[in-house]
């Protein structure tokens, strides 16, 4: 991100110069003025038209210079945005998924959406409107500095008063705005909840109960503005007079150097006009301070996440002809895992299993036990903390991780989809997918005519703005992913949502389709369709507890027997 | 900076009559405060303006000091124009005070318009328009009209009202220069509008294209997962960048538009400023004006012209509002849910049900057509000639295929809808005989995915019955098996519900909705079998508990599993 500014600065250097000059430009015309009133005043026939060709000029160049000024500072914002998009997209998606998991991929994304518009407010209004005021009191100094010291040192005496009260009155305003926007927030999700429970309210008649709930957030807020409002209206009277005085205080003394000759009238006037210009710059670098503190936040943020590490990208590409048929596609040794590393919390304590190549191996345990967290180590998404991995007989940490992750596919009922076609969402399974391999995964996932029959077919559109698809239905299209993707290893989650028989016969049939020939590995949240396992790991504990097919754990009469019985 | 620009698309865009009519009928919401408030604004500006043209009086005195070289009498000019200077503020500050307080009492009086309206609409419209859609949109409108009385108005009225205060002290101090003055305050304001038009088209585009970035973006973070395991990551990440340069192409182009605005403004300043100077010094010279008034005359001709541009920013902002407005009020006057169905009474023909019966449904016809939009099916009578008689103290299984029959039967009993043909009754009373209010406050209803507000546990259970004890809950969640894992969570009863009560898990909410119909003691307990995401140890709690309260209620339980068919008296079959 600072790259970025830097790389682009040689923009930000031409909007200063352009800035610089068009101030300049302004001052000039103020000088020329000034000396037209003093010839006016000493009594002197003064020829006005020998004004009118470099006020012309002024008009021209200043012109010029203001044109300048906004697109070379607007370009550098955008530029500047630009990069950072562009590095930072590459960058996310090089992090590991630990790191989003961690944080919840939620809150990351309102925080980076949020920062990144801060990040655009930085460049394209603060950092110039800064700069442009900084530029206006330094030229205007210069200038009066000039004219004389005396006056400049009168003003700037009087104005440190007014920097600590306006920083003071900035904040404070600033802590009024955000307990109002709490209020606020507090007031709009009280009338989304019940609108949301609309069906309990409805049916429980809650419509008195929950309108004075609203009703009474709603006086809460309208007393919290009305408390602000007195106090923000006595600061701004206090700003008003605090900026006033020193303003008064500067005209009066210049009057005084007026009489005492040490300024003309003209130069008096010429003072007052320049007085008026970088009053309001003054103010607004101190609200700048403020607004710059919280950019500072939302920038430090977005370099957090540029300063994540990548994964790693080392590794070798095996090929999986090289392993014979006998080597397990799995192999877990003593593999222990907590989440952030604290180890009283261990989720995987010692877990040792083999996954059999072309076999099927389930998953079962109460919810909570680290089933999924298996999947996820077994993706590569985390690393273990102790034990050996072996896929298809190669230490994992000896695996490119892509590689790796390119012998996986999944199936689940709580795929994302992208917002985008169906047809999208599928040929996301595979690298330059074409239309038939498409259709064929679709056809082998059971879903083809569900999606023919759409209005728009593979066009159709989902996610937020296109249609809801039903548990059902994702699950298919992620099946159909899998298909087109090919991979040796299926990992199978189970689906939580009961979906009604005709469906459920559809997808039983697409997953026993992609199963066949596969290694699959399931998550079973239910026990009923595990049966046909070949081997059925019992997760307890974090540990392996019970093994066996769904006959031998039944006989042992141990903890899968006991949620057998329970189902 | 750049984006900031000045919409002077009124000259073009006349104040409809519709407008008008709205914004009237908008105002007019704040009753008899309206008088109040309109003073208030009025007080603020003259307060604000007169402490402006008090400076520039000021100004006069000091310049006009220097220029005779006579000090004097400059005191008591001074001295005087700041105390009517502190006074305007105090004035002001009396003004915005009272503005403040009316119009963010009117803006929540709207609010409480809006959102009991919200609450009050036919179950249809809940289903065919997804409720985070709908109440995004409605707090968006009422926001923005809002603002009309928080901000737009006076905003608008006090740069009119000022730009008239400021002209006639300009006139006095010379009003040739002040004419002159106006005049390119007018070509300002004509240029401004010029650019207005494509400098908007350029904004929606440049929002636009901001969305497009936006969900590219939003694709890539909750995405991650399949990134990793799917070669999309590249595909999204090339498509972020597209979009984004896509947007940087934009905004260059419309840098090039607004530096052509600002350095056109900035002309017209340079122009303004030594023009007004030029000639204020040739004015001088002639005698016609002198140094003091030209200074003063300057120094409010900077505000003025602040004032005058405002009007052609502000009046297009409130005609955004009002038109938000309109929408509001498009929601306002929507049909709300009668309090009966059909108010024709029919004699309570109990000859075929003694007291023995609870629920009765004869021969109901019901189809979503009728409503408008199918929720559902699309088409078609969902329940055709269907009847039951569920006896008291019984416990009836609902099954039938996935569709829309059993849930449809559940909201049918509720009073959610009105039935196409046929009748039912409760507790021996016709349903048409009855207000929906009386219905509902006879059944315990535990729907399929129990929603759970933003609330403590002991509130979200006492919801069920108004004014509940704490003794009540607790026995309620006792009876309901959730009192065991409620009282293990850290703040116990206590314990506030995150959104759609995520912290809990699937079967934990089931059973605290339970307690909530179980606090109810309604007659009637009515319930949609969660299907959902519900581990085998909470699934056979809920089954325990829903057993534990049979016996003195009738339960209704729509049925999507063996086991819970099992355990009825009666299993009832829809549809097929």
């Amino acid at each position: 991100m600072v790259r970025a500014g830097f790389r682009n600065g040689y923009m930000l250097l031409l909007f200063i110069l352009s800035a610089v000059g068009l101030n300049e430009i302004i001052l000039l015309g103020n000088d020329l003025i000034a000396q037209a009133a003093d010839g006016v005043l000493g009594g002197q026939q003064v020829d006005f038209s020998t004004f009118i060709i470099p006020l012309l000029w002024m008009i021209v160049l200043g012109t010029a210079a203001s044109y300048c000024k906004s697109i070379f500072g607007n370009h550098y914002s955008a530029m500047v945005q630009r990069d950072v998009r562009a590095s930072l997209g590459k960058h996310l998606v090089r992090l590991p998924f630990s790191y989003f998991d961690e944080k919840g991929s939620g809150s990351i994304m309102t925080r980076l959406i949020s920062d990144m518009d801060e990040l655009g407010r930085f460049f394209s209004e603060i950092l110039p409107n800064l700069l442009i005021n900084v530029i206006a009191v330094v030229t205007a100094t210069i200038y009066l500095v000039q004219m004389d010291v005396r006056l400049i040192a009168v003003l700037f005496a009087s104005y440190p008063v007014m920097l600590v009260v306006a920083d003071r009155l900035s904040k404070k305003l600033a802590w009024l705005a955000q307990k109002l926007r709490s209020h606020m927030d507090a007031c709009n999700e009280k009338a989304y909840d019940a609108i949301q429970g609309i069906v309990i309210g409805r049916s429980y008649n809650l419509y008195e109960v929950q309108k004075k709930e609203i009703d009474a957030v709603i006086d809460q807020k309208v007393e919290q503005a009305c408390k602000s409002t007195r106090i923000s209206s006595m600061g701004w009277v206090l700003k008003n007079i605090i900026t006033t005085i020193p303003v008064i205080l500067c005209y009066l003394f210049a009057l005084y150097e007026t009489m005492q000759d040490r300024i003309t009238v003209g130069e008096m006037l010429a003072f007052t006009v320049i007085l008026s210009r970088i009053l309001n710059p003054i103010g607004d670098i101190v609200f700048c301070a403020n607004d710059i503190r919280e950019a500072g936040v939302s920038l430090k943020r977005i370099q957090e996440i540029d300063n994540q590490e990548e994964e790693r990208t080392d590794g070798r590409i095996h090929t999986l002809s090289q392993a014979g048929a006998d080597v397990p596609a799995i192999e877990w040794n003593g593999v222990c895992f907590a989440y952030g590393g604290s180890k009283e919390h261990a989720v995987l304590k010692n877990m040792s299993f083999r996954v059999e190549t072309g076999t099927q191996t389930a998953f079962v345990g109460g919810s909570g036990e680290g089933k999924t967290t298996i999947f996820k180590l077994l993706c590569g998404f985390y690393d273990r903390d102790e034990g050996r991995y072996q896929l298809f007989g190669h230490p994992f940490e000896e695996w490119d991780l892509e590689a790796a992750r390119s012998c996986f596919s999944e199936v689940s009922q709580n795929v994302f989809l992208f917002p985008g076609t169906i047809w999208d969402n599928v040929a996301c399974g595979k690298e330059h997918a074409t239309d038939e391999e498409v259709v064929q995964a679709c056809k082998n996932a059971n879903i083809h005519d569900f999606i023919v029959r759409l209005p728009e077919g593979y066009e159709t559109l989902v996610g937020e703005r296109g249609v809801r698809l039903s548990g059902g239905q994702r699950q298919r299209i992620s099946i159909a992913r899998a298909f087109l993707k090919d991979a040796p290893i299926l990992l199978l989650d189970e689906p939580t949502a009961a979906v009604d028989v005709e469906a459920e016969q559809k997808i039983q049939e697409a997953v026993e389709r992609i199963a066949s020939g596969r290694t699959v590995i399931v998550i079973a949240h239910r026990l009923s369709t595990i049966r046909n396992a070949g081997r059925i790991y019992v997760v307890n504990g974090g540990k392996i507890a019970e093994t066996g097919n769904h006959g031998e754990l039944l006989e042992r009469r141990g903890i899968y027997a006991e949620m057998y019985a329970k189902g | 900076m750049g984006n900031c620009w000045r919409e002077g698309e009124f000259m073009r865009k006349c104040m409809q009559r519709d407008d008008l009519n709205t914004f009237f009928r908008f105002m007019g919401l704040m009753g008899d405060r309206l008088p109040v408030y309109l003073g208030a604004i009025l007080l603020s500006t003259i307060g604000d303006a007169g402490r402006k043209i008090a400076n520039s009086y000021l100004i006069q005195s000091i310049v006009t000091a220097a220029q005779d070289k006579n000090v004097d009498n400059v005191l008591l000019p001074v001295l005087g124009n700041f105390a009517v200077f502190v006074v305007c503020l105090l004035l002001w500050r009396f003004g915005i005070i009272r503005y403040n307080i009316e119009g963010r009492t009117g803006a929540g009086k709207v609010e409480k318009l809006v959102f009991s309206k919200a609450m009050r609409l036919p179950m249809s419209y809940y289903e065919q328009n997804h409720s985070s859609d709908f109440m995004s949109r409605l707090i968006f409108d009422t926001q923005k009209a809002s603002d009309i009385y928080t901000s737009r108005l006076r905003r608008l009225l006090a740069a009119v009202l000022s730009t008239v205060a400021y002209l006639i002290p300009m006139f006095y101090f010379s009003w040739e220069l002040t004419l002159c003055m106006v005049g390119i305050s007018l070509l300002v304001f004509a240029a401004d509008s010029l650019f207005a038009k494509p400098l908007k088209k350029a904004g929606v585009r440049l929002s636009d294209k901001n969305k497009v970035m936006l969900e590219k973006l939003t694709s890539i973070l909750s995405g991650m997962e399949l990134i990793k395991i799917f070669p999309v990551g590249a595909r999204l990440t090339q498509e972020y960048e597209t979009a984004g340069r896509e947007y940087y192409q934009i905004q260059k182009s419309t840098n090039r538009l607004s530096a052509g605005l600002e350095s056109l403004n900035q002309m017209f300043d340079l122009i303004g400023t030594l023009a007004f100077l030029g000639m204020g010094i040739w004015f001088v010279s002639l005698g016609r004006v002198s140094l003091g008034a030209l200074t003063a005359l300057y120094s409010l001709y900077g505000t003025f012209r602040y004032a005058f541009l405002d009007i052609g920013q502000y009046l297009p902002q409130m005609m955004n509002c009002i038109a938000n407005a309109e929408k509001l009020f498009a929601f306002i006057d929507m049909e709300e849910e009668p309090e009966q169905w059909t108010q024709e009474p029919v004699s309570d023909d109990c000859q075929d049900m003694g007291e023995e019966i609870m629920l009765s449904v004869r021969n109901v016809d019901f189809s979503y057509d009728s409503l408008g939009g199918g929720a559902c099916n699309g088409g078609g009578k969902v329940l055709e000639q269907f009847s039951m008689q569920v006896r008291k103290g019984s416990y009836v299984a609902v099954v039938g295929e996935s569709g829309c029959g059993k849930s449809t039967l559940a909201k049918l009993l509720l009073g959610f809808y009105p039935v196409g043909a046929g009748s039912m009754s409760i507790g021996g009373k016709a349903y048409r005989n009855l207000t929906l209010h009386e219905i509902r406050q006879l059944i315990a209803y535990v729907p399929q995915d129990p929603y759970l507000y933003e609330a403590s546990i002991a509130e979200n259970i006492a919801y069920g019955r108004y004014g509940a004890s704490r003794e009540e809950v607790i026995a309620a969640a006792k009876a309901a098996n959730a009192h065991e894992f409620i009282i293990r969570l850290p703040d116990g009863y206590d314990t506030i519900l995150g959104e759609r009560g995520n912290t809990l898990s699937g079967g934990e909410r089931q059973r605290i909705a339970i307690a909530r119909a179980v606090i109810r003691n309604a007659p009637v307990m009515l319930l949609d079998e969660a299907t959902s995401a519900l581990d085998n140890e909470s699934e056979s709690l809920v089954q325990e508990a829903v057993r534990k309260l049979r016996g003195n209620r009738t339960i209704l339980m729509i049925a999507h599993r063996p086991s819970t068919i099992s355990a009825a008296d009666v299993v009832v079959r829809v549809g097929g």
